[in-house]
């Protein structure tokens, strides 16, 4: 009979994913907290010297806490202080969602089925799993097939979620302005995906401040430099950054040319109209891009205000000139 | 890295065969092995080490039943594993963000069934963000509205037209396109197409796209075609330009849809037109010098003179 094959062999390569399995279904199925004592009498798999099954033990619940399943801490009598003693809450142990109707699970199952091969792939097929795990009878939900719009996503992402959620200090490099690559110590706070980008939010260890991080100029794998709960958030600094980010923009005052300086044109209003030139408000986030947007159109735009813009972009044509003699 | 190890996607693996099993009874091993991603001979091997198995004391009564000799398996005895595990924050994170690509695809197709689901969506997003805790935002660009439309285009093989502005030219033009695929450089999304109004195969910048309608699905086959490989030819760049990047290198880079330039920030770029290589080199500002090229340099120049010329007067 196949299913009971060759135990012994597969007994000892398995050996480890066995006991995990076995240590899983006891602290689930125990009401009390069970002792390390009991656990090493009762689960199979706890063989050795004192020392090396307190480190095995030890280890398997580092390896099970990493897939998500939570071990808590307690003991019988907290006025006596027991010894510690450990189990398996069924209801943190299963599925969140138990109540989803069918319509529900297609859009989540499709969602899962958008990272097929991208980089949260793996997380996503488990995730699939799990759903097709509840039974659900696929409904003849019309539903579009979804292009993963976003597919190349940073190879960085899962980590930095598993980062983000568990509250661990990473390290990685990231190239700055001159494109030297730096190495960067950092708590991450929030992550987005705005204008085609991914963006870290973080505080910066070594600055000593929070700073905004866009995923595609990482250079390197991340690297967990503390276990969880190694900081608390900071949504007050995340919200401020946040704001002064997404702030209301400065208004430059230009003159185009008839005709000319299309693309500008677009987010600018009419203020004076005139035959060879008119003159249009225009609001700006960053000053060096609409500089470079300026410049694009040489001598059909004029900037006539602030006069700050009008300093920078003199000095970029004057430079520009210098390069080029 | 927090990848996970062999053993660990195993015992994965094991702690979710239970309730699947007990869901799916008298599932063949070959469609178990496809939906666990593995070997029919990987997926036997671990069905027989589950049913070693169990609540301590390991006797024929508290061990995990399974039978699977006929080829089709069978689960008995499989408490308390039977419940679907709970989703870990990777997990809620990427069906969050699947379900926000879902959310915008619906959006666009905008009609009464679309928005019903479109309102599931939403709830549904809003219970993971609960679960997760975590701030994780998704926010769609503006120039993403065309998004399933050129997506559409690309998979049904149709032209299109589109209303798109020229930044070389500095002017809005019609271009009839057969859309090939969409590809990112730095913050912006293009469109590659087959340009069949100038003939040569162009990229098109998602947020100069005015506006798009669709036209015939183009007769062209995938691959081998003739007309294609002509078009590729004709659209083969005119020149290679020498440039030297001096300060602000990451962004110059990002544009170039590059990671790295050279200790020497001297790089050759291959170009189309000669506006557009003296207009991207005058909106540098003095960051990037064209080098080797007299004529160019003196156009620069003059461009540059030009421009102070205006603050002059």
């Amino acid at each position: 009979m196949p299913d009971v094959a060759a135990p012994q062999k597969v007994h000892t390569v398995s050996r480890k994913s066995e006991r995990l399995v076995n240590l899983t279904i006891a602290l689930l199925a125990t009401k009390r907290y069970l002792t390390k004592a009991e656990i090493f009498r009762t689960v199979a798999g706890y063989e050795g010297e004192p020392e090396a099954r307190d480190r095995m033990f030890e280890r398997d619940k580092e390896d099970l806490r990493s897939l998500g399943v939570e071990i808590e801490v307690g003991s019988h009598d907290p006025v006596f202080e027991d010894e510690a003693g450990y189990r398996i809450r069924p209801d943190r142990y299963s599925f969140q969602l138990p109540e989803i109707t069918p319509t529900q699970g297609v859009l989540l199952a499709k969602a899962a089925e958008v990272w097929r091969d991208a980089a949260l792939g793996e997380a996503s097929s488990i995730a699939l799993r799990k759903l097709k795990a509840l039974g659900l009878e696929s409904s003849a939900t019309e539903i579009p097939d979804i292009q993963a719009r976003y597919r190349d996503l940073p190879a960085q992402l899962p980590d930095l979620i598993e980062a983000l959620t568990s509250r661990r200090e990473i390290l990685f490099e990231y190239l700055d302005e001159e494109l030297k690559a730096k190495v960067r110590r950092v708590w991450p706070y929030h992550l987005s995906y705005t204008s085609n980008n991914w963006y870290l939010l973080a505080f910066d260890l070594d600055q000593a401040d929070i700073r905004r991080f866009r995923l595609d100029r990482f250079v390197s794998e991340i690297s967990f430099e503390s276990a969880a709960n190694e900081f608390e958030s900071d949504p007050e600094g995340v919200a401020q950054l946040l704001s002064e980010i997404e702030r209301q923009p400065s208004i430059a005052t230009i003159a185009l040319r008839v005709g000319k300086g299309i693309n500008l044109r677009r987010g600018a209003t009419l203020e004076v109209d005139g035959a060879d030139w008119q003159t249009l408000s225009l609001p700006y986030f960053s000053e060096a891009e609409l500089i470079a947007q300026i410049l694009w159109l040489g001598a059909d735009c004029q900037v006539l205000s602030p006069e700050s813009l009008r300093d920078s972009l003199l000095s970029a044509a004057q430079r520009l000139r210098a390069v080029h003699v | 890295m927090s990848k996970k190890s062999g053993p660990l996607l195993e015992v994965e693996r094991l702690l979710d065969l239970v309730p699947y099993l007990s869901i799916n009874p008298y599932i063949s091993i070959a469609d178990l092995a496809r939906e666990f991603q593995v070997s029919e001979k990987e997926i036997s091997k671990e069905l027989v080490l589950l049913s070693m198995c169990g609540l301590p004391g390991y006797t024929a009564y508290e061990l995990i039943d399974i039978s699977f000799e006929s080829g089709f398996v069978s689960i008995t005895n499989h408490q308390p594993l039977d419940i679907p595990r709970a989703l870990n924050a990777t997990e809620i994170a990427s069906l969050l963000l699947g379900l926000n690509m879902i959310r915008e695809s619906l959006a666009e197709l905008g009609d009464d069934g679309a928005r019903t689901h479109r309102q599931i969506v939403d709830e549904l997003i809003a219970l993971l963000t609960g679960l997760l805790g975590a701030p994780i935002e998704v926010d769609l660009d503006e120039s993403s509205h065309f998004h399933a439309i050129l997506e559409e285009a690309i998979a049904e093989r149709s032209t299109l037209t589109l209303s798109y502005i020229s930044g070389g030219q500095d002017r809005s033009t019609t271009r009839t396109v057969e859309p090939l695929s969409l590809d990112k450089v730095g913050e912006k999304i293009y469109l590659i197409a087959n340009c069949l109004t100038s003939k040569a195969r162009r990229s098109f910048r998602l947020d100069r796209i005015e506006k798009v309608e669709r036209c015939e699905p183009f007769s062209r086959p995938a691959h081998g075609n003739e007309s294609l490989d002509n078009l590729t030819a004709v659209s083969l760049p005119q020149r290679m330009a020498k440039l030297k990047i001096g300060q602000n290198r990451r962004r110059y880079a990002e544009l170039l849809g590059s990671q790295e330039l050279p200790e020497s920030g001297l790089v050759e770029v291959a170009i189309f037109t000669q506006e557009w290589l003296i207009r991207t080199v005058v909106a540098a500002g003095g960051d990037i010098e064209l080098l080797d090229d007299a004529a160019g340099r003196a156009e620069v120049r003059s461009w540059a003179e030009d421009i102070l010329a205006l603050y002059r007067s």
